[in-house]
């Protein structure tokens, strides 16, 4: 009978603790949970204002960078543009008539090289806009003429490669990759001290991968991240906006040997979009 | 016409497990007072090791093992049955669990609602794995399906327990154990994903965190007191189920807070 009594008394224990500590158990996870979630809510709410803050950051530069190409055109039209007008009308005065022929003739002739250089600068600015290469023969074809312009420097060597463009990106896009890779190769010449610059093309999957190797002084995605993030690097975030415009991606790195920067430009093709 | 969508439907299914536990409630209530058998002890002995058995003339209803027997001098449970061989054919030899010293020869009722128990524990199973389904659902096809392969083989095993081998009357802790232990281990599952969906953040704003908690705390609150309930003397489990009593007040307490959220388009506020 007593040993029937201990028992009972052990499973009233077990029963008692075991109901107790399951309480415990429960209450603890519920708990958890819920303060789980409130804590992924205020870091979602966090990142949310730093990709705001970014995304402002990255708008700043490209109304900036905007302002500063519409600078650039202005100054271009006023300073060059406006003078050799101006002095191609003073050749071509009412007085001209009562002048003698060669004197016309030299007047017009005159003139003619004035508007002549006019022309040429004015073509120079609308390609510094779009390139026409760019529009009519695509990508491949306009890096390949950018980068002869710079080898005509003779100081530089620049070459690219492209080993799967056969089908175009669409024309708003190869204008964005085309900038992008114009701003990473100025970049490059101003501050890398590079002696070349090699661009590879190929296909991945559903992506185009353009990549540029040079032998300067380059940044890694760490300085590239942290860049963006401050506020000087107007280029940098320039071609992050564009980037992000296309969708596409970019990746700093560092060769293995520490002696060759590498810049991956990731862009999707068109097929996925609408 | 009303349209229900899978959410929605959780509702009914939450609403079918309350109406399923209240009804058994009530009626193991009314039960719990009539008896299942009646007849005479004809002679009481206590062997060796302490047990006493009794030789019982049942003369209306049945005795199972696992029943409440009770004469008006003592009482206790009945653990074993056997059928003698040279006596009539109502007469039954029990070994009986009481806290009294002898049980006299007298007149006796049996009384059980372990029947009602099991069905009622059935339908639970069923309507709480449901709630599962319709909860994974949304995961994909393999998590559907594992909660309706648990109803099909939980039922199958309660029906050859029950109603084949014919154990309506006796109340099986291993069986009743495992079938807590999935329970739990599903809403355990249920939570896991819950905190792997980061697009939902307001877990507590919806219905089914708060069902599923309710089915848990009560799974677990009970769970030691299922497992060990029948070892129990009468007059303790009477005490230890007062346990049963609150962790079922919390549970519908829980589920009438979901019953009472409406549900809302979740997304992200802003400062």
């Amino acid at each position: 009978m007593q040993l029937l009594q201990t028992n009972s008394s052990n499973v009233s224990f077990l029963l008692f603790f075991g109901t107790l500590g399951m309480l415990v158990l429960t209450i603890g996870l519920i708990l958890f949970i819920i303060f789980h979630q409130r804590k992924v809510i205020r870091y979602q709410l966090k990142m949310q204002e730093m990709e705001s803050e970014q995304q402002k950051l990255l708008l700043k530069a490209s109304i900036k960078l905007q302002e500063e190409e519409r600078q650039r055109i202005a100054a271009d039209l006023h300073d060059d543009a406006g003078p050799l007008l101006a002095t191609a009308r003073l050749y071509l005065t009412e007085n001209l008539v009562n002048q003698e022929k060669a004197q016309q003739l030299q007047s017009i002739y005159n003139a003619k090289q004035i508007i002549d250089e006019t022309i040429q600068l004015i073509r120079n600015i609308s390609h510094s806009l779009m390139p026409p290469t760019l529009k009519n023969f695509g990508l491949e074809s306009a890096i390949t003429d950018f980068f002869q312009k710079i080898n005509g420097s003779g100081s530089f060597n620049v070459n690219c490669r492209f080993y799967d463009y056969r089908t175009r990106l669409k024309a708003e896009k190869e204008l964005i990759v085309y900038r992008i890779v114009q701003e990473l190769t100025n970049n490059i010449l101003k501050h890398s001290n590079a002696s070349f610059i090699h661009l590879t093309q190929h296909d991945h999957e559903d992506h185009m991968i353009i990549r540029l190797h040079h032998d300067g002084t380059g940044i890694t995605q760490e300085d590239f991240d942290k860049l963006n993030k401050s506020n000087v690097g107007l280029g940098l975030k320039n071609i992050k906006s564009r980037l992000k415009v296309i969708h596409g991606d970019i990746l700093f790195e560092q060769d293995q040997s520490h002696s060759f920067y590498k810049v991956s430009i990731e862009v999707p093709k068109d097929d996925d979009e609408n | 016409m009303l349209k229900f969508n899978w959410k929605e439907k959780l509702k009914w299914v939450c609403f079918l497990l309350i109406i399923s536990n209240f009804t058994f409630d009530l009626l193991s209530n009314s039960q719990s007072k009539k008896p299942i058998g009646s007849g005479n002890i004809v002679e009481a002995q206590k062997d060796s090791v302490g047990n006493i058995k009794i030789l019982l003339d049942v003369t209306s209803g049945s005795v199972y093992e696992g029943v409440y027997i009770r004469t008006d001098s003592s009482d206790g449970t009945i653990k074993k049955l056997t059928t003698p061989n040279n006596r009539k054919a109502n007469q039954l030899y029990a070994e009986v669990e009481t806290s009294s010293a002898t049980i006299q020869p007298a007149s006796f009722e049996v009384f059980s609602t372990l029947n009602l128990l099991n069905i009622s524990l059935l339908a639970e199973l069923i309507f709480t794995f449901l709630i599962f389904y319709l909860h994974f659902k949304g995961l994909g096809r393999w998590w559907s399906r594992i909660p309706l392969i648990t109803i099909i083989l939980a039922s199958l095993i309660w029906i050859v327990r029950n109603l084949i081998i014919g154990n309506l009357y006796a109340y099986s802790s291993f069986y009743n154990g495992s079938i807590t232990i999935l329970i739990i281990s599903f809403a355990l599952i249920f939570f896991f994903h819950q905190l792997n969906r980061p697009e939902n953040p307001f877990v507590y704003a919806s219905p089914e965190f708060w069902i599923v908690s309710a089915i848990l705390i009560y799974k677990a609150g009970t769970f030691f007191l299922f497992l060990y309930g029948n070892t129990l003397d009468q007059s303790e489990k009477e005490n230890f189920f007062i346990i049963n009593s609150l962790f079922y007040i919390v549970e519908n307490v829980l589920f009438a807070i979901a019953f009472l959220m409406r549900r809302k388009k979740l997304t992200t506020t802003k400062k």
